[in-house]
This record gives C-alpha cells, structure tokens and sequence, in this order.
C-alpha cells in the first residue's frame, strides 16, 4: 500500500499516506499514484454507474485524479475517500452537463491535457476476470425465473416494464426476482461491502 | 459524510441493503427522473451510497460479461431478438425488399429467361425413346420398342402409336444444338 514512516488508519479503515495527511503542499507524484492504485477501479465503477458510458467515465477519472494533483492536499486524511467520491461525482456531474450543452466540441485543447503524472497513470480494469468466473458459477445457480430476468435485463437490455409486459408478470415480481438474483451474485463476489479494491 | 449510512455500512451485507437495489436500478437507468435527481442529491454527501454504486456498477458489467461468456451465440442473436422493438419498420423493410426483389427476377427473366421457341429442346432420340416408353407403358407384352417401328431417318411416327395428340404437342422433334458448351458436353447423345 504506502510506504511511509507513519501512515493514519482512517475511519473507514485504510491507510492514508502520511504526504496526503499531513501536506500543506499539493501532492508529490508519489502520493498521487499511492491514491490513484488504492482508489482508482472504485472511483471507475462509480462514475461508470453515474455517467453509464465506459469512455466518459474513464475522462471523469482522469480528471477527478487532476483535481488530486491540484487540491488533494486540501482534503483531509481520514476523508480522503468520501474526498475522492464527492470530486468524482462532480466531474461526472460536469462532463454530463457538457455533453447535455455539446460543449466538448467547443473545448479547448489545451484545458484538456491533463499533467503528465496524471497522464502516465496505468489504466484500470472495471472488472476481474476472476469476479467473471465468479460470476458465471453464480449464474447457474440462479432459479430459472431469477436468470431469465438478470439475462433480459442485463444482456438484452431489455427495461423491467417490457419484461413484465412479454412474461405477463407484474413488474413487482419481476423487480423481486432481480433483487433476489443479484442479492446471490452479490454474495457471490465474497467480497466485503467494502474497500476489497485492488 | 452522511452518517445515515453508517449503520448499514457496518451492520448489514451490502447485498441485503435496501438501498442497494435502488443503486441497481440507477445505474441500469431504470428510475424517474424525480428519483433520480434525489438520488443524485444523496449522492454528494453520502460515501456509502457512492460505494453502492460503484459495487452495483461492477457486478452489473461482471454479470453481463459472465453472460456473454457464458453464451457467445448471444452476440450474434441477442436472447429474445424475435420480439422486434419496431415491427412496423420491420414489416415495411421487408416488403421493400420483397418488392425490390420482384423488380429484379421480372427484369432477369425477360432479358435471358426461356422464350416461347426455346422452352423445349430435346434430341429426336431422346424424343422417341419417351414416346416409346408412354406407347409401351399400356401394353402386356414386352416386344418392339418405338425405336424398332420409328423411322428415325424420316422422323415419321408409326399409325398406331396410341399416342394422344396433346403429349406430341408436348415434344418438339427438331434438334437444336446445345447453347453452351457446358451443356454439350453434359448431353450423353453427343457422345457418338
């Protein structure tokens, strides 16, 4: 994770660098890519689950992870991650209004190069192929009923309304037999509810 | 951040947190734009309902990556693709095409299709052997073919052939040469 003298244990049970602690300076490269590798797949996930577009969400991340370069500093170690969140999702929130007003054509270049460091950060992957295996053995699992509607849903893309509407269920059942489902996918990651990111 | 949430966070399987499906059905798009707005108001102060979209995000693309894996023909044909989300376009694309495929054998048949004098073209032989074959077809006893009463130097046809007239009409006696030499060197009586 980091290797520094002192690291903070903060509330929610990570390790905050002793350079984002304690900086009153903005952040070395050092500490960006410590946050970056800690916090990078989750931030992916949200602004993937707020934005719903693979490629804008990897934009949104690589300037939620400028916005660390310029002001991580400023926030403080044991909230660095709702920090995080709260940056991402404003980013998110931003690119969205952009693409709503077709401001990115208009955008200009230079704004939109990101600082080297920031740049040469590798790329993270939103999903492991292990969580897939997972995944794929849960599935089989899965009552009849529960699968046919994940499948629908999910790979047909099919909205819970049409679901309904072809089986003749109320959407209620519907709606139940997804939560059910995805409560056993869920369960089946065996991940804790939270921060088991690589 | 919100401490509302704390109490899930700790005490409850994300998985069983009501609140969980709720992140399901925002990043799937599924609610209205009222609830999403409050969802999104939630959003920017509550850490854990951003850890549940997040954790929703990844099992929704994990589940649909498991699926495709676990059916490539799905990429292909999507399950359920018989129901057409617009049937009414569907039918007209067809039957633009049925139209435009109409135009297209009507134009082709009357350039190089059959013509009324090039319907039939059979061998005089050939011809005599069929006649012979229906002349020979009533009777009981197994004897002379046509061949044996049919001047093939002439082409004259026996009296009593039996013969009715409409099945003549049928066969043309002329020879006319193969129109390609594919076909010529398909017919057996060419051989000789």
């Amino acid at each position: 994770m980091v290797e520094s003298n002192g690291p903070d244990e903060s509330a929610f049970g990570e390790v905050i660098p002793d350079e984002v602690a304690s900086s009153s300076e903005r952040l070395t490269p050092d500490a960006v890519r410590t946050l970056y590798e800690t916090h990078a797949t989750e931030m992916l996930a949200f602004l993937q689950g707020v934005l719903r577009d693979a490629d804008r969400a990897r934009e949104a991340l690589q300037n939620t992870f400028q916005k660390v370069m310029e002001a991580g500093h400023t926030a403080r170690a044991e909230s660095i991650r709702g920090w995080l969140f709260r940056v991402a999702f404003h980013e998110a929130m931003a690119l969205r209004r952009k693409q709503a007003g077709r401001e990115r054509t208009l955008k200009r270049f230079v704004s939109s190069v990101p600082p080297a460091i920031v740049q040469e950060l590798p790329d993270v992957k939103l999903i492991r192929a292990e969580d897939v295996a997972q995944l794929k053995a849960a599935l089989t699992e899965l009552p009849p009923e529960q699968r046919h509607v994940v499948e629908r849903r999910i790979y047909a893309e099919e909205t819970f309304a049409e679901i309904a509407e072809q089986l003749r269920l109320p959407i209620g059942t519907v709606l139940t037999r997804m939560r059910l489902a995805l409560q056993k996918l869920q369960k089946a990651l065996g991940r804790p509810p939270s921060k088991d990111f690589p | 951040m919100s401490s509302s949430c704390e109490p899930t966070r700790h005490n409850l399987p994300m998985e069983t947190d009501p609140r969980f499906f709720r992140a399901v059905q925002y990043v799937l798009g599924e609610l209205s734009a009222v609830d999403e707005k409050a969802f999104e108001a939630a959003l920017v102060d509550d850490e854990s309902l951003c850890e549940m979209v997040a954790q929703a995000s990844q099992l929704l693309a994990g589940t649909k990556a498991a699926l495709r894996e676990a059916a490539p023909a799905f990429e292909i044909a999507p399950p359920y693709s018989t129901v057409s989300k617009h049937p009414r376009r569907d039918r007209r694309t067809v039957a633009a095409l049925a139209a435009a495929a109409t135009v297209i054998a009507a134009t082709w048949l009357s350039t190089f299709g059959p013509t009324p004098s090039n319907l039939v073209s059979v061998h005089p032989s050939q011809a005599v052997q069929l006649v012979s074959f229906w002349q020979n077809a009533g009777r009981t006893e197994v004897g002379a073919t046509a061949c044996d009463t049919f001047d093939t130097e002439t082409g004259a046809l026996p009296h009593d052939d039996g013969v009715p007239p409409w099945m003549l009409a049928a066969v043309s006696l002329e020879h006319r040469p193969p129109r390609s030499p594919l076909q010529e060197s398909t017919e057996p009586w060419e051989d000789n």
